[in-house]
């Protein structure tokens, strides 16, 4: 039935505006399209970041040269670090999955501020652009790291400028997106859609919103400064011109570590969506949810400090900064034991998004437990700037963001593309992803402690076995990527048609065609139930929607 | 590699393994209910959910408990850190230069030296500059790492307390070479290190032969050696030095090793005769107040001083019971 009535409506589509072509595309301020514009550029910029990567571990494969030289390193390693986080993971599951599904979820027909939206994107991809073109100017591509530490930043001969202003451009892309999402949750939400009936995934849209508002500008703020400071030579963090380069440490920091917040809130709150669909039952703990994306959002601004143990700051800021950043863990570990918890009495349905939920709770566990580690003065101080940080950042932001990124594609595939996937491939590529995952990074772990520092184009003897281990890993991640996407461009092409409601989910974005009509409703959509009150299931779905 | 070099790695080591304890715990935990419920309630076993919204009491534990057990580990990070970082009694001070992309030391006496010197149970500190970009000054053996910073001084306290010859990262990026700025710490015996201070020479391992070095490397640490080294009461025999010269881990060095006494016999000088004794309380009290009344069969006499004089009646007692092995 529910075929009958997606053919009979036009989605967004067929639906024809001003434009045609690709036109249609990048001029539209259709909500949806915008977002499947960012998750096209995104899953672009993600593979060529995953390429660096592939090359970097290639280079590790052996001592000494194996395929490219030092320099040629350095800027691999800061071109991965700059792509994968300004690129891929800051946007991410907000740009793609909230510009596309917050509007939907909240009832509402668009965004607050619709060419805002179109905005963002074209600043999005300009910055993107002139990241790539960068590599092509004077100097040859920045080799600082993703951090741009002074003095370093102003002394290299590379291409510093334009990369900083690529950053500047997207971290503006990032406000407004943050700007049009707080006021579309205030101001759009459907009749009878209270702030305590709203999806989680909008919670925390809601609260990474303000992040990127109170956070973001600094970082701005700072990048103009040091371009002030190598093009006019005034001392501000440059010690050789009287400057301070701690300060510069501080203020990039400030909005750096709550961005480590922009882009892993989201994906928790899409975690909070596909659990209780899968378990049919209502999530556990709401509030306590909703409150801990907030908490996260407020303490999160005070613990920057945790990236500096080493930097000769004072004493007593960094006892201080140590116990914030104990007490931020605590929201984080109250979600995860409200996920298990709503599986209990479940009736589960083992699909394909959950278990890239599964594999989520796992790697992000051990990403969030080994950051206790890092919260601790002494262990800190050892494993500050080695492969142990390295591994610790990419269990929570890869195993953390990254496989909720791919739940979240698999969740929403048949709403987003009206077709249906293979799920036993995309299960076999959840395998392969964890098991090359685990080789890949948890090997990062014993390096690390083992005194391996990072950004390292060469390593001591007795640390061969571990990184040919992590290289293998690298090869067996990497087939596990292309299975999965490939089995999503597969399903683009041939894979069946989707139901409106294929998991017989309770949120909004169910409630209407797949793919959705422009617009998103063919019907004005009023709320009486929470969205997991799967006890009222069978009275807050319309039958065409089952 | 694990094996750390001071007390202080040591305890760097045992917070860390507690806070991996109870992160391991945590973990088996979530992930062993996670995997119970998604098999017991299945869809199959289970169709029909049951609507539970959440429960106060469990947020409230789950919260609580973590937040014991978290300031539990940021204390037992901060102290040990703290204690280090607080230190104003240090032996001797070394300038520490860091630049693209090498590693300079500076001793009192204004010998300079690219390898990192310095004598076995001192507490050193090290100041330290940079000449150009950002650097770190990273000892894994020691777990311990500080910025070098331009325009700032930072230091960093070291109490080394074995010998042996240890890797120093530059652990901050610092461009091209980052990779290559590796240096070593040598920690040897005293006397060594003055002899090596002392002398003019521009070779500094002169005082120091490869066969030398050998012989400090670590070796074979059996149960005794990790009592005596894990014992609270260790501290006593870096206090009146004693492992200056006697290792704890095997290794022959000025005096026998430690280790040896865990036989319970020795083959000594006495006289210019060689006999067999016993160790007991009566054979090290002598050996400690007395040291050249029998020599250990191999080893040079008048070389260690008497404690006689030097040490109360209390402390002796406690050394001979920790070397006997006794608690």
């Amino acid at each position: 039935m529910s075929n009958s009535i997606s053919t009979s409506i036009k989605s967004f589509y067929e639906y024809e505006g001003k434009h045609r072509g690709i036109l249609g595309w990048i001029l539209s301020t259709d909500h949806k399209r915008i977002g499947l514009l960012y998750l096209w550029s995104m899953v672009g910029f993600f593979l060529v970041g995953v390429f660096l990567g592939f090359l970097m571990r290639l280079e590790m494969l052996s001592m000494g040269k194996t395929i490219m030289g030092p320099q040629t390193y350095n800027a691999i390693f800061t071109l991965h670090g700059i792509i994968m986080i300004f690129l891929f993971i800051v946007p991410g599951i907000p740009a793609a999955f909230g510009n596309f599904f917050l509007p939907i979820m909240i009832g509402a027909e668009d965004v607050q501020f619709p060419r805002l939206n179109l905005l963002s994107w074209w600043l999005y991809v300009t910055g993107g652009l002139f990241a790539i073109i960068s590599l092509f100017l004077s100097g040859g591509p920045i080799d600082t790291g993703w951090t741009f530490y002074v003095p370093y930043s102003i002394r290299t001969t590379t291409q510093v400028i334009l990369p900083l202003i690529a950053a500047f451009i997207l971290g503006f892309s990032s406000i407004l997106t943050g700007i049009n999402f707080i006021t579309t949750v205030h101001r759009m939400r459907a009749k009878g859609m209270t702030f305590f009936k709203l999806p989680l995934f909008v919670w925390a849209l809601y609260a990474t919103g303000w992040i990127q508002i109170i956070g973001t500008p600094v970082i701005g703020i700072t990048i103009l400064l040091v371009i002030i400071e190598r093009v006019f030579s005034v001392g501000l963090f440059d010690p050789a011109l009287g400057g301070d380069p701690i300060l510069f440490q501080h203020l990039f920091w400030i909005y750096s570590h709550p961005a480590v917040y922009i882009m892993i809130l989201p994906a928790m709150g899409v975690v909070s969506e596909i659990i209780p669909t899968f378990a049919r039952k209502h999530i556990f703990g709401y509030k306590a949810i909703a409150f801990s994306s907030l908490a996260i959002a407020f303490i999160g601004t005070l613990v920057w400090g945790h990236h500096m143990f080493t930097s000769g700051m004072s004493d007593t800021a960094r006892w201080v900064y140590s116990f914030l950043t104990y007490i931020v863990a605590l929201p984080s570990a109250v979600k995860v034991f409200n996920w298990v918890a709503t599986m209990y009495k479940g009736s589960i349905r083992m699909s394909a998004p959950f278990v890239f939920v599964m594999a989520f709770i796992v790697l992000f566990s051990i990403g969030g437990l080994t950051g206790l580690i890092l919260g601790s003065v002494a262990t800190n101080v050892h494993v500050h700037d080695t492969y142990f940080v390295v591994a610790h950042f990419h269990f929570v932001m890869f195993g953390g963001t990254g496989f909720i990124f791919f739940a979240a594609l698999h969740y929403w595939f048949p709403k987003m593309f009206g077709k249906m996937y293979n799920e036993k491939i995309a299960m076999t590529a959840v395998g392969i992803l964890t098991i090359g995952f685990l080789m890949l990074y948890f090997t990062m772990f014993i390096l690390g402690y083992e005194g391996m520092p990072r950004r390292y184009y060469d390593y001591l003897p007795q640390f061969q076995f571990l990184h040919i281990l992590a290289t293998v890993g690298s090869w067996v991640l990497i087939s596990g990527l292309l299975l999965m996407f490939g089995n999503l461009l597969y399903s683009l092409r041939k894979g069946a048609s989707a139901k409106a409601n294929p998991w017989n989910g309770m949120t909004l974005e169910w409630m209407t065609s797949s793919p959705p009509p422009f617009e998103n409703f063919n019907y004005h959509p009023e709320i009486k139930f929470g969205p997991y009150e799967y006890e009222h299931y069978e009275e807050a779905v319309k039958d065409e929607y089952k | 590699m694990f094996e750390g070099a001071s007390y202080y790695a040591d305890k760097v080591d045992t917070t860390m393994l507690i806070i991996v304890g109870i992160s391991v715990f945590f973990l088996i935990g979530i992930v062993a209910a996670m995997i119970y419920f998604v098999v017991r309630y299945n869809h199959k076993r289970n169709p029909v959910a049951s609507q539970i919204k959440g429960n106060n009491l469990l947020e409230a534990i789950w919260i609580i408990i973590p937040l014991f057990i978290v300031i539990g580990m940021f204390w037992l990070g901060w102290k040990d850190f703290s204690r280090l970082r607080k230190i104003t009694d240090y032996a001797m001070k070394i300038e520490v230069t860091g630049r693209m992309w090498k590693w300079d030391f500076k001793y009192p006496n204004g010998k300079m030296s690219d390898t990192l010197y310095v004598p076995v149970g001192k507490t050193i500190k090290l100041e330290m500059r940079s000449a150009d970009v950002n650097h770190a000054f990273f000892i894994p053996a020691l777990r311990m790492k500080e910025d070098v910073i331009a325009s700032r001084n930072t230091y960093m306290i070291i109490e080394p307390q074995k010998l042996g010859e240890y890797d120093i990262a530059c652990a901050e990026y610092c461009g091209l070479n980052h990779a290559y700025m590796y240096t070593k710490l040598i920690v040897v015996p005293e006397d060594v290190f003055e002899a090596w201070l002392a002398g003019d020479s521009a070779n500094p391992s002169a005082a120091l032969s490869p066969a030398t070095i050998a012989k400090l490397e670590p070796k074979n640490e059996n149960e005794y050696a990790k009592f005596i080294r894990n014992h609270k009461n260790f501290e006593l025999l870096v206090k009146y030095a004693c492992v200056s010269c006697h290792t704890v881990d095997g290794a022959n060095h000025i005096g026998p090793s430690f280790v040896k006494l865990s036989s319970g016999k020795t083959e000594v000088v006495r006289d210019g005769k060689k006999i067999t004794v016993e160790i007991d309380e009566k054979y090290l009290r002598t050996a400690l107040l007395e040291p050249d009344y029998e020599i250990v069969a191999g080893y040079s006499p008048y070389t260690m001083p008497t404690l006689r004089g030097r040490v109360s009646e209390n402390d002796l007692r406690t050394i001979i019971e920790l070397l006997l092995g006794k608690n």
